[in-house]
């Protein structure tokens, strides 16, 4: 599954060991899926409540970072809280 | 939840949809959930949208952020002034204890996809991340 948003097209990835997992990423900005990657593993170290996060490879052997999808987000912006 | 809140703001990452929500319990009003986001990648590592980056100006960055998480905060939660202050201060105390042994196998990971110079420069922007919040604490 893929849609497009601001950081370019976003990929739902299913893990390959267990297929309830799902993982958003960043096709399209490496980069962003490595900073990513790389700020929640932070996030964690530093306390908080973080997403858990994989390495993606693509059938180019472009690695990728992945954050684990999580039923029931909902974006927090101005309108929802007002 | 209002350290994490500040986490996002310090980070200047406040954009509408950038944050999230999981576990909702009640309505929004409330924020009785656990806050998440998946675009703090940016905002940690990539191009700063202040002039000076993260590491240069910590102290006044942290005022300016202030001022705009009091804004967004008070609509979202009713938080006071102060109690924005000091999470934004507990965040740069956090940031400023940052164990970069915990982010050891990050960084071995990064080298190993993406090279060394990939990983040197990761560690190394944490490390001065790192002096810059413990010069302010």
């Amino acid at each position: 599954m893929e849609r497009e948003g601001f950081g370019g097209r976003l990929a739902i990835a299913t893990s390959r060991t267990n297929p309830a997992e799902r993982y958003v990423v960043k096709v399209q900005k490496q980069k962003q899926s490595l900073n990513e990657y790389v700020a929640q593993k932070l996030i964690s170290t530093l306390g908080c409540f973080s997403i858990p996060v994989a390495w993606f490879s693509d059938s180019y052997g472009d690695v990728y970072g992945a954050l684990r999808f999580m039923d029931g987000l909902r974006p927090v912006s101005l309108e929802n809280c007002q | 939840m209002l350290f994490h809140l500040t986490l996002s703001f310090i980070l200047e990452n406040a954009d509408d949809g950038e944050v999230f929500l999981v576990n909702t319990a009640r309505d929004y009003g409330s924020f009785d959930a656990d806050i998440c986001s998946l675009d703090y990648g940016e905002a940690l590592c990539g191009e700063a949208i202040f002039p000076y980056p993260f590491e240069d100006d910590v102290a006044s960055r942290l005022e300016s952020i202030i001022g705009v998480s009091q804004k967004y905060m008070t609509i979202m939660a009713d938080f006071g002034k102060a109690e924005i202050e000091d999470g934004c201060l507990e965040t740069v105390r956090r940031l400023a204890k940052l164990d970069m042994n915990k982010m050891a196998s990050t960084f071995s990971d990064i080298e190993r996809y993406f090279g060394k110079l990939k990983a040197t420069w990761y560690r190394e922007y944490f490390n001065d991340l790192k002096m810059a919040c413990e010069r302010v604490t």
